[in-house]
């Protein structure tokens, strides 16, 4: 699994645009170990990559957040999701609603002024999530439960659904967080 | 007030985005800053109509005339409740 971080000097969604391919190119190309590889989109939108010379899909997955670009790219599992988020403020409307009760506890554990910086990190991993599975917000981050991470196993809950992952999550400098999940293919979600 | 009205001004208040740059042909990822921001607008309708968007809904919803189109076909009851909403 390969992940490619860029940084983009124009705070605009073309440049950031430009700037998540370039470094999507780049995660695709350490994954398929070849220059010759496109980027292409599902019907749903969720980006792939595929090698010129042969007709393997490489999964794929794009965020950005400005001033950095990210990919992650893996020949070996299909369902990946990448998430780069500036560390913000939540409203009182969102703060909590995002969070299963457990998640909340977890928060709780760290000082008032840490919060948001914890809240960021929660909700990529779930972002992160919800990209890996293709149904982006349609699924209510507070359905996925990352409980199991946070207690220091390699497994997330969705949907009450435990499934093993492998996750990766990281300060980029002292304004954002990165999180990169990359789960086993599985069955029918049921979606609610 | 007109509950197209409400409607932008929720949008323009949540995204924190001038209400004239609200149109309906606008994509809400564009006017959005970040998905949280996104998350935001989405609970804000689901309180201001006072029930859950289902995954049917969201997949249907991409620009601000969506959300239009989709508070317009709500039941007269929920419609009513969202135009009560203060701004």
């Amino acid at each position: 699994m390969i992940l490619s971080l860029t940084t983009c000097t124009e705070d605009s969604r073309e440049a950031l645009r430009i700037a998540g391919r370039r470094a999507a190119r780049r995660a695709l190309q350490h994954a398929a170990a070849s220059p010759l590889v496109e980027i292409k989109r599902e019907t749903t939108g969720k980006p792939y990559g595929v090698r010129r010379d042969c007709a393997r899909p490489i999964a794929l997955s794009i965020s950005h957040a400005y001033p950095y670009a990210l990919a992650f790219a893996s020949t070996k599992s299909r369902l990946l999701g990448v998430d780069v988020e500036r560390i913000r403020s939540f409203s009182p409307r969102i703060e909590n609603v995002f969070l299963t009760p457990s998640e909340l506890n977890w928060i709780k554990a760290h000082s008032l002024e840490s919060r948001d910086i914890w809240r960021t990190l929660l909700w990529s991993m779930k972002e992160a999530v919800i990209k890996a599975i293709g149904t982006g917000l349609r699924t209510h981050p507070a359905r996925v439960d990352l409980t199991p991470i946070l207690s220091g196993s390699s497994a997330i809950c969705i949907h009450g659904y435990r499934l093993p992952a492998t996750v990766y999550a990281a300060r980029v400098g002292s304004t954002h967080w990165m999180a990169a999940i990359a789960l086993p293919p599985f069955g029918r979600y049921t979606l609610s | 007030m007109e509950l197209t009205d409400v409607v932008i001004g929720i949008v323009s208040k949540t995204l924190d985005v001038p209400r004239a740059e609200v149109t309906a042909e606008k994509k809400l990822v564009d006017l959005a800053k970040d998905s949280i921001a996104l998350f935001e607008l989405l609970v804000a309708f689901e309180q201001m109509t006072g029930r859950r968007v289902t995954y049917d809904e969201i997949a249907r919803v991409e620009t601000v005339g969506d959300i239009l189109s989709y508070i317009h076909s709500l039941p007269a009851a929920d419609t009513t409740a969202a135009a009560r909403v203060p701004q």
